[in-house]
């Protein structure tokens, strides 16, 4: 089965969303706690000491009401861009507010009492902020509040000599510093360690999750399969085994009339039978044959022509073909005949009958960045487009699996195995070309069928090993 | 007494063919058949056969909507009906059956065999159609689509 490559991208996005989801549920939630608790405090102190500050204009007062305000501003804005979905910047906020929430008041306190030993037992709540980081926000934060918060203690510990008193001995003062330096950082790696275990088991669940999803529907595919196969397979049996049965009983006593057209439907049905195993059994030796190949100069028109042949020999249907003159292509004939039979066959298939079917052939350039590449390598574009009931967009990337045929295909009486268009894109990227169906899904605007392959000259007779896929379409550009 | 009337509700042309030659031999009846539901339906209220043998997989109108609008209509609601299909799996049965169906057969099934069926499905059923048209002239207004009462071979 193919895997579309989309899925290990999508599980990423599954894994980048939930966290997210996680992140910014809990931003809001510790946004509250912290700005209730922040605005009591803040508020409380004011209100308990405002005679004194407001009438002093101290420095203490205009330092303390300073931060305080920068405190709940970056906590009530952090908040505000939790609301909005912006995890990031509301963690940074919400993480930066405590922090200066801290600050202040380990600043008040040196302010009235010095570098004590409560501050330097205090510096450890900076470790708070590492857990908000990691949280809100994830790895980068919070090795960025681990660097800051070691800086904000050796600040508060080194940098304010106007206000220190000599309650503590240098020595206590720089192993308690240290100290707090080695927790934080501590802190930080079990924190960081554990996030990355997190991560991969967030990635394991969702590998786990899309290999289930891929089972069943390899399960589903496989039911799609044998119900597909026991009706198509049963009903020209019946008719098989019912004629020879009818022959075998009455054979005596029936016109000859009646005889020979018994054993023709009894002949038909073989046919059929036969042309259906062909047609899923053949899937399994075309993977295999098309393995090994020799490529050769191939003309579009003439392998146009030998298909149509096969698929519409009396020209009952309207198939109108404008091949350019030069159409040749790097590949097999037999592969390029195959395609054709299988997308003409389609075409007739699930259009009514008057229906146009115009095949186009024309050759293009492909753009490339080379300067200095005179002859930029070309391939002939090939569109077939009928009039049918098209594809619902949606349901066109699973026609190309073995098998599958649209729900509705399959309540119809019209044949098919499920098994044309899998072919065709195998051996179109066996040939290093491109399939591609465009439909509307509108019934009377039809499908429309663009296959790319490599352009050949048709006086290049060497054959030529094909080891480049031309899978990048937007490289692509019309020479026109 | 006079032949039974069998109508086929068939859309495989050949197999179709098949049935409207070989059942009259193995079963003496007189055969008709419709190519699609919708055809079928028209000809089971204008002809009123005997016994209808009904494809599951037709484009359209399919066998069980087929059946159920049978059984809805008083005037088709007593003929015998036989689903005919290439699914076998337990819960296809239980649909068909489920749906009105006298009967079940499977594809691939013989001639003589279909013929076997038709013929019991019409004598055995003779009580019980009698009951069902009770029944439905009984009630105000026949319900389309549930499961009926009557004969419900395996």
């Amino acid at each position: 089965m193919n895997v579309p490559v989309q899925e290990n991208a999508a599980e990423q996005v599954t894994i980048n969303d939930l966290d997210t989801a996680r992140g910014l549920s809990l931003a809001t939630m510790i946004g509250w706690i912290l700005i209730l608790i922040a605005a009591i405090a803040f508020g409380g102190s004011i209100f308990a000491n405002a005679p004194i500050l407001v009438l002093a204009n101290t420095p203490v007062f205009n330092t303390f009401f300073f931060c305080g305000i920068i405190s709940l501003a970056m906590l009530g804005v952090g908040l505000r861009l939790a609301y909005a979905q912006y995890l990031t910047w509301a963690g940074r906020l919400i993480v930066g507010g405590i922090v200066c929430t801290f600050l202040l008041c380990q600043m008040l306190w040196i302010w009235d009492h010095g570098l004590d030993a409560f501050v330097l037992t205090s510096l450890a709540l900076y470790i708070i902020p590492l857990g908000l980081a990691y949280v809100l926000n994830g790895i980068a934060l919070l090795f960025l509040t681990a660097i800051l918060s070691s800086l904000l203690t050796g600040l508060l510990v080194f940098a304010y000599p106007p206000f220190l008193q000599q309650t503590v001995l240098v020595g206590e003062v720089l192993s308690s510093w240290l100290i707090t330096i080695l927790l934080i950082w501590i802190i930080a790696m079990l924190i960081f360690a554990s996030a990355i275990t997190y991560n991969r088991a967030l990635e394991k669940l969702g590998s786990l999750e899309l290999a289930f999803k891929r089972a069943q529907q390899l399960d589903d595919l496989k039911d799609q399969f044998i119900t597909h196969v026991n009706h198509e397979l049963r009903t020209p049996i019946m008719t098989l085994q019912g004629s020879i049965d009818y022959l075998h009983d009455s054979w005596q006593s029936m016109r000859a009339d009646q005889v020979q057209k018994l054993f023709a439907q009894a002949m038909r049905s073989a046919e059929r039978l036969n042309a259906h195993l062909a047609s899923i059994l053949d899937v399994r030796n075309i993977e295999q044959s098309s393995q090994s190949w020799q490529a050769t100069v191939v003309d579009v028109s003439e392998a146009f022509m030998a298909a149509r042949s096969l698929v519409d020999p009396f020209s009952e249907y309207p198939i109108v073909a404008t091949l350019a003159d030069e159409s040749f292509i790097w590949g097999d004939a037999g592969f390029l005949q195959q395609i054709f039979v299988n997308l003409l066959g389609n075409a007739i298939k699930y259009s009514p009958d008057r229906a146009l079917i115009t095949v186009k052939a024309s050759r293009l350039a492909l753009s490339t960045r080379s300067r200095t590449n005179q002859n930029p390598p070309a391939v002939i574009e090939i569109q077939i487009h009928d009039h049918g009931q098209g594809i619902p967009p949606d349901q066109i990337p699973l026609l190309f699996h073995r098998f599958v045929r649209l729900a509705r295909d399959l309540a119809s009486n019209i044949p098919g195995s499920g098994v044309g268009l899998y072919t065709c894109k195998l051996l179109t990227e066996r040939m290093g070309g491109t399939i591609n169906i465009e439909s509307a899904g509108i019934p009377g605007q039809g499908t429309t069928c663009i296959i790319r392959l490599p352009a050949a000259d048709r006086h290049q007779p060497e054959r030529r090993q094909i080891t480049r896929k031309l899978a990048d379409r937007d490289r692509l550009a019309p020479g026109r | 007494m006079s032949t039974a009337r069998v109508l086929i509700v068939e859309d495989d042309t050949d197999l179709r063919e098949f049935l409207l030659a070989a059942l009259p031999h193995y079963g003496g009846f007189q055969v008709t058949c419709a190519a699609d539901g919708i055809q079928g339906l028209i000809q089971a209220v204008e002809a009123q056969p005997d016994c209808m043998v009904i494809d599951v997989k037709m484009p359209g109108l399919d066998g069980y909507q087929l059946v159920r609008a049978l059984r809805g209509d008083p005037a088709t609601a007593t003929i015998p009906l036989i689903i005919l299909t290439a699914l076998a799996q337990d819960r296809d049965r239980f649909t068909g059956m489920a749906s009105g169906a006298d009967r079940f057969a499977q594809k691939p099934i013989r001639p003589r065999e279909l013929a076997d069926i038709i013929l019991a499905v019409m004598q055995i059923d003779e009580q019980a159609r009698h009951t069902r048209l009770q029944l439905l002239l009984d009630d105000e207004e026949p319900q389309g689509g549930e499961t009926q009462i009557g004969e419900m071979g395996v």
